[in-house]
């Protein structure tokens, strides 16, 4: 059979959508690596960086739903393309969030970055931030290749992360109970615990909207 | 290869080429008529005109012979247009067989290139001896009427064809039979053509000379009846300058005739014209 | 209820065989748009439902087709009848070269009608309900080719409605029109659905998905997938179909 290809400028144009897409994608992976570099060892520039990219993935995702827009708007995209480009309007913003938690988790690091958290504390979350930069990597790839299947074990793999929130939540508890020194910075740990459990809620999206997006109902509600 | 002559250069040698050819063709149909109307002008008044033959036609007018052009034409009109007519709508509407359409157009092309007097001979023998009819303005449109149809099928059915199918397509989707469509779309869209068909047929009838001279007969008298002889006004101006009898009352015939064909053909370019801009919607 | 039912309809044009097997309904007062390639069968289909087709010699039928469950091939049928039931409008708009109030009157005249009064109150019916009314009430003597081309389709869909059809066949009605006038036809047709069971074969699929409530995909001689237009311009159901619509076809 031969090769079947919509119009060129169509096809230059999805392309450079995707492209762009992966940039965003890489991006947010990026800042989220940095997030668990920071909270290992806490480094004024990185944070800047963090700041700064969450900054350049603001403007890079605007800059793409206007590609998207334009795109809609001249070459009236049908069926699979359609539910695709919609989607990907949708996807984009919750990259763009996760990049602005992932500036809010820098701001609260620097915050308690100089007292003494619970090695265990630390520890857990280290751990949550990696296996968040798994579940991003996953997510993205999953909307970029109509993967149903993977796109379901995301909200699966969520439940590891409520896990391990509930046990930092716990373990700040007790801690706060037993060092009274550890008070002030209760909030900010909270925080922050709570800004990455934020971050793989919005893989979970990203994984729901793909699901939406092939079969056209809410994963879990409609089905 | 570069051409011997600059674009310019040869753009303008041809536009003057064209241009004189123009001119041209303008400049004889200028003399021609000139010379005739000047020749013969000043021999037509109300009595020429108006009034009967004497002495064979060097004097008195020429009454009863403009009667026996306008008879004849108008017989042979009356004949050729439904025939020729009716012959072009089955060839463009009804014809299924492209075989007898062929054989139909080959006819007509051919009844179209004889030479006028073999007609004129055929209807002698045909019309005036074989059928009895004797000498009459009738046999002689009868011959005229052969002469035309071919005429009026060739020019109908070009007009016929150059009808948008879009039109039948539209009367059939709204119901219409093959014969509503004809008389109520076609026809109406075709006359234009269909007229000047007709017209040219009529100004060569009233013209001719050959074909008439041996079926009409050379009477000079007012023809009454069909089957009176008569004497058409070509014939009269053949009559009257082969055998020399006036050169100048000759002119004044060919005067009247140029008239009289002048008249027919503007009078029906302007009403065709004004049907098919209110047709078109251009008033 | 069914306006139009095909029933393994199959057609031929001489050996040619041109609609294969094509079983699809339209429903009373629903607009149904069908879409496809050049050549993949959906102008014949149209042009079979008022037997435009029998004008070319070598075409045959195979199968059912009924309007409102009678046979349109069948030998009581009769088709002066079934083309006033079933209106069309032509791709280039087609006007008569007769005055605009003639035009809308041709097809009730060539019924049999000589009531001037009903032809006159049929006549401004029909234009009001084609929306050109206000645009030439002031001129229905004047010729109708003296109008623009949105108008003069208008004036043929007037032309059409004036004969009271239950069906109008629109073979791509908007493809000799700008935008605007494409506008108004396709206001149109959401008004005359109303009133009619519209079929429109049209090559903008934009134009499918904004004024039809259901579109019939056909791709060589065969019906591919007839869906609600909001379903099949989402999310069809055949490859076929979404490499069509998406373009991804070739």
């Amino acid at each position: 059979m031969s090769e079947k290809t919509p119009g060129i400028s169509f096809q230059n144009r999805m392309d450079n959508i995707v492209d762009d897409y992966r940039e965003l994608g890489n991006l947010a992976i990026r800042l989220n690596g940095d997030v668990v570099k920071l909270l290992e060892n806490y480094d004024e520039s990185v944070h800047k960086s963090i700041s700064a990219g969450s900054s350049t993935l603001d403007i890079k995702t605007i800059n793409l739903e206007r590609v998207c827009i334009r795109f809609m708007a001249t070459e009236q995209p049908l069926a699979k393309d359609l539910l695709f480009i919609e989607s990907m309007l949708r996807v984009i913003s919750h990259i763009k969030r996760v990049g602005h938690l992932c500036a809010k988790i820098a701001d609260s690091i620097r915050n308690i970055h100089e007292v003494p958290i619970p090695e265990k504390i630390l520890n857990q979350m280290a751990l949550m931030g990696e296996y968040i930069g798994v579940m991003l990597k996953k997510s993205f790839s999953v909307f970029l290749n109509h993967d149903l299947d993977k796109a379901r074990e995301l909200d699966r793999d969520d439940d590891k992360i409520d896990e391990l929130y509930d046990s930092i939540l716990n373990e700040v508890t007790s801690t706060m109970i037993n060092d009274a020194e550890f008070a002030p910075y209760i909030i900010d740990t909270i925080f922050l615990a709570r800004y990455m459990e934020r971050i793989a809620d919005k893989a979970v999206s990203i994984g729901s909207r793909t699901i939406f997006m092939i079969t056209l109902k809410r994963p879990g509600i409609d089905e | 290869m570069k051409s011997f002559l600059s674009p310019g250069t040869s753009h303008k040698i041809m536009n003057s080429v064209l241009i004189f050819s123009g001119v041209l063709t303008i400049s004889v149909l200028v003399i021609i008529l000139a010379f005739i109307l000047i020749e013969g002008l000043p021999a037509i008044d109300l009595e020429f005109i108006f009034g009967g033959v004497k002495d064979q036609g060097r004097s008195g007018g020429i009454f009863p012979v403009i009667v026996s052009s306008l008879y004849v034409t108008l017989i042979s009109v009356l004949i050729a247009a439904p025939l020729g007519v009716g012959a072009a709508i089955y060839v463009v509407e009804y014809a299924e067989n492209r075989k007898l359409v062929n054989i139909i157009r080959f006819g007509a092309e051919t009844l179209a290139s004889i030479p006028s007097i073999v007609f004129g001979l055929f209807g002698f023998a045909f019309f005036v001896m074989f059928l009895k009819m004797g000498w009459s303005v009738f046999s002689a449109g009868l011959v005229l009427a052969i002469m035309a149809i071919p005429t009026i099928f060739q020019v109908v059915e070009v007009s016929l064809r150059s009808v948008p199918s879009t039109y039948k397509e539209g009367s059939y989707g709204l119901g219409a039979t093959k014969w509503q469509t004809i008389c109520n779309v076609i026809l109406p869209a075709a006359i234009p053509g269909i007229v000047t068909g007709i017209i040219l047929a009529m100004t060569r009838a009233i013209s001719e000379a050959a074909a008439v001279m041996y079926t009409v007969g050379s009477s000079v008298s007012m023809p009454i009846s069909m089957f009176d002889p008569g004497r058409p006004l070509p014939l009269h101006l053949y009559i009257l300058a082969t055998e020399g009898i006036s050169l100048q009352n000759a002119f004044a015939t060919a005067a009247v005739l140029v008239i009289i064909v002048m008249v027919i053909t503007f009078l029906t370019n302007y009403f065709t014209q004004r049907y098919q801009n209110k047709m078109m919607g251009n008033l | 209820m069914y306006r139009i039912t095909a029933e393994h309809l199959n057609t031929y044009f001489g050996d040619a065989h041109i609609l294969k097997d094509i079983s699809l309904k339209v429903a009373e007062n629903t607009v149904m748009a069908l879409i496809g390639p050049s050549g993949c069968g959906k102008s014949t289909f149209l042009r079979s439902i008022n037997r435009m087709n029998d004008l070319i010699a070598s075409f045959k039928l195979e199968g059912t087709l009924l309007l409102d469950g009678n046979d349109i091939y069948s030998k009581n049928m009769d088709v002066v009848d079934l083309r006033r039931r079933v209106g069309m409008v032509f791709q280039k708009p087609n006007p008569f070269p007769k005055s605009i109030f003639e035009n809308v009157a041709y097809g009730l005249r060539i019924h049999g009608n000589d009531d001037e009064d009903y032809i006159a109150q049929r006549v401004e019916e029909s234009l009001k309900s084609a929306a050109i009314w206000d645009e030439v009430k002031d001129k229905l003597d004047q010729s109708a080719l003296g109008l623009s081309g949105g108008q003069q389709q208008r004036l043929c869909i007037a032309r059409t409605i004036a004969n009271n059809p239950e069906v109008i066949l629109m073979d791509e009605p908007c493809s000799a029109l700008d935008p605007i006038s494409t506008l108004k036809i396709e206001d149109l047709i959401h008004e005359l659905k109303k009133d009619y069971t519209i079929v429109i074969v049209t090559h903008n699929m934009q134009q499918a998905s904004r004024v039809s409530d259901f579109t019939s995909f056909f791709l060589n001689g065969e019906l591919i997938e007839s869906e609600k237009t909001e379903k099949l311009f989402v999310s069809p159901k055949e490859k076929k179909t979404e490499e069509y619509i998406t373009g991804r076809f070739g």
